[in-house]
């Protein structure tokens, strides 16, 4: 809002959060910055899901359920 | 899958004897690392199968892998309205049903006009639906049920009249606008994660001692694939195989490239999937919190279809489906899913915030967030303007999630 006023001009600059939408309420996080360990377990758990995707969902609760690698085994 | 499972406890990360990060959520605080590390392990800090198969949310209890959501999931015969903007919130549902019709292909099922679903025996074929799923389409599909069920909106709203469908499903669209728009920013980010596919031909060239390109973060990724190379080596051994198996001869000895899929499967891109996560954490959010997801409305509600349709739970499931299958076709890393379904979440609980803010009635909503903790949106009318909601975890105060900072009011002379 700008007020002229004789010589002198007010100027108010409102960055108050009221009348801010929610998409600029919204700060983009940072990427998750991971250690050495937790790289290496997020890594084995993709290779691990790739190794079970041929398998019905159900059957991944059951530990003796057999994990077929290739064709021998 | 216990050998498999007993690999992967070998790592550090998931030791429970070496307790690096506290295991306990209510511990976990605001420690994003300690808390992905949480969500990977049961309440002894043990790795299960349950839990490593949560796709990044703290589940209650035990139950099936899927979300009953899943197979209720289907696609109408599209619309042809060819509106791009979504209904207002007093339009009445009809006008939503065209649209989500239009947008994301859900709908009601009906016997002459739906369109079903492949049934999706494996993780594989079930993932790679997914990729050409519509990322709303599972959201809006169970909200449409919902209403048609006669499901009430949560005993915190006001009156009849103000939460309606029309709101239920203005906010579910503006989530997914806002979702979209940061996977988008998200995405060009220049601290980016590489993709899990590079990372893993990086430690390929690293574990055969070749010299590889010297990247941001390499000794980190030399670190964490020595690693694996010590502390799952059966692993690394099954998946050299596999990768034989589906890409045919390799150069390397240890071949740990991704995804783990043949010719027929390497068109799935992750960026198919890029906002889905977000999406997923966004309306599953606002599901939960919008519809009464109270014991006793569930067992009104369910009927015939027994206690596996309890709305909370099932909403839950379906959001961390999703990011599981994410990591099914290796296209994002389980680090990315935590973050990507409480960015959702955040865009959910300030979307709340603004409606009931506008609204300026006393009214509350509580639901589970994905850590498994009680939030609560409570809002307080003022004498004019808009009303003030603040949230609650646990019954703590805290600061909305995610909340940017604002600059402070200035007030300038100029003479």
């Amino acid at each position: 809002m700008t007020r002229n006023s004789g010589l002198t001009r007010f100027t108010v600059i409102d960055g108050g959060g009221t009348g801010r939408s929610v998409r600029d309420r919204i700060a983009v996080p940072e990427a998750p910055s991971l250690s050495p360990p937790e790289l290496a377990a997020d890594m084995a758990e993709l290779f691990a899901l790739g190794l079970v995707q041929d398998l019905r969902a159900e059957a991944l609760l059951d530990p003796h359920c057999a994990v077929r690698i290739d064709g021998a085994t | 899958m216990h050998e498999l499972l007993c690999e992967l406890r070998n790592l550090s990360w998931f030791d429970a004897t070496k307790p690096v990060y506290p295991c306990d959520l209510s511990q976990a605080g605001q420690d994003s690392a300690a808390l992905r590390r949480a969500l990977r392990c049961n309440g002894d800090g043990q790795l299960t199968l349950h839990s490593f198969l949560r796709g990044g949310a703290a589940l209650r209890g035990g139950g099936p892998v899927l979300s009953a959501l899943w197979d209720t999931d289907h696609m109408v015969a599209r619309n042809k309205s060819g509106a791009d903007d979504w209904p207002s919130e007093l339009a009445p549902m009809s006008d939503w049903s065209r649209w989500c019709a239009e947008h994301s292909r859900a709908g009601l099922r009906l016997p002459w006009g739906a369109v079903r679903t492949t049934q999706d025996p494996s993780l594989s074929d079930r993932a790679e639906a997914l990729h050409q799923t519509q990322a709303a389409r599972p959201f809006h599909n169970a909200a449409l049920v919902a209403l048609a069920r006669g499901a009430g909106m949560a005993a915190g709203l006001p009156g009849p009249g103000l939460w309606t469908g029309s709101r239920v499903f203005a906010l579910m669209a503006e989530a997914e606008s806002l979702a979209r728009r940061f996977a988008r920013m998200q995405a060009a980010r220049p601290d980016r994660m590489p993709r899990p596919a590079v990372t893993a031909a990086q430690m390929t060239v690293w574990l055969a001692n070749e010299e590889g390109r010297k990247g941001r973060n390499g000794d980190v990724y030399r670190a964490a694939a020595d690693e694996l190379a010590i502390a799952a080596p059966n692993l690394l051994h099954w998946v050299s195989r596999a990768n034989r198996a589906r890409r045919g001869p390799q150069r390397f000895d240890v071949s740990l490239f991704l995804p783990l899929a043949g010719p027929e499967r390497q068109h799935l891109t992750p960026s198919d999937l890029a906002a889905h996560a977000i999406v997923a954490g966004a309306l599953a959010t606002l599901l939960k919190a919008v519809f009464d997801t109270s014991p006793r409305t569930q067992l009104q509600a369910v009927g015939n279809n027994g206690p596996a349709l309890a709305l909370e739970d099932q909403v839950d499931r379906l959001a961390a489906n999703v990011a599981l299958m994410r990591c099914v076709t290796g296209g994002y890393f389980p680090a990315e899913n935590i973050q990507d379904l409480r960015l959702g979440q955040a865009i959910a609980l300030h979307l709340l915030r603004d409606r009931m803010e506008t609204d300026n009635r006393s009214a509350g909503l509580a639901f589970r967030d994905f850590d498994g903790r009680s939030l609560r949106v409570q809002a307080h009318p003022r004498r004019f303007g808009r009303g003030l909601a603040e949230l609650r975890r646990d019954a703590v105060p805290i600061a909305w999630p995610q909340e940017a900072c604002h600059p402070a009011a200035h007030l300038t002379a100029v003479s």
